[in-house]
């Protein structure tokens, strides 16, 4: 099982360059303050209000690879946790 | 092995663009499910904060942690638990496990990524270059 689960990752590696790129570059305008979108192959294949329902709704649609969730966000943001 | 990133850049407001050192990460839970975020570098902070949200996702196992209280930087007062959590980060076919002391947000701000603190800083040399737009996170 793990070297299926190291396969599948190796194998969608690129991929989740390919949504990292797409995220670098999207502005989410669309999508609401907060939300968690999920991204695969270019483009958001979900979105909502919790995270549960994003990776749900992610699952099956991304074949290989893995989707990349991440939120959407606005405001400015001062760390510092 | 090092891997360079690209700063997001971001519109606060009409004409008013932020650069953010966001990095695509896999947490990898304790049955070995793994999901992929995005993830914000951060130096300031203690740990690598996760939230519960994600924590629960994942399974992470953080109810028996050690309970940390906690600060933002505006001084607003949050709890934590401590867990050990397996991450990776990845570009292409490369990829650097480890594994780091992240702190669960059990109440408190609603933070929109992960935030990479110093339990993540610990693993490598980290250089920014905004000028350039880009910085380069080098495995030590």
């Amino acid at each position: 099982m793990d070297t299926l689960i190291v396969l599948v990752d190796w194998m969608g590696g690129t991929g989740t360059d390919k949504s990292f790129e797409f995220f670098l570059s999207a502005d989410f305008g669309e999508y609401k303050e907060g939300e968690w979108v999920a991204i695969c192959n270019e483009k958001v294949v979900a979105h909502g209000e919790t995270l549960k329902e994003v990776i749900a709704k992610a699952k099956g649609v991304c074949g290989i690879g893995r989707p990349l969730f991440t939120r959407v966000s606005r405001v400015a943001h001062y760390l510092h946790a | 092995m090092s891997f360079r990133y690209s700063c997001r850049h971001r519109e606060l407001a009409k004409g008013v663009w932020v650069k953010e050192p966001i990095v695509p990460i896999t947490l990898i839970g304790k049955r070995g499910e793994r999901l992929n975020f995005t993830a914000i570098l951060d130096s300031g902070s203690d740990f690598v904060l996760v939230p519960k949200e994600i924590a629960d996702a994942l399974g992470l196992g953080y109810s028996s942690g050690i309970e940390i209280k906690s600060k933002t930087f505006d001084g607003q007062d949050f709890i934590t638990k401590l867990a050990t959590v397996n991450m990776e980060i990845k570009k292409g076919r490369e990829r650097i496990p480890m594994q780091c002391k992240a702190a669960v947000s059990i109440s408190g701000p609603d933070y929109h990524h992960i935030i990479l603190g110093s339990s993540f800083f610990e693993h490598f040399e980290i250089i920014f270059d905004y000028p350039k737009n880009k910085f380069i996170v080098k495995k030590r």
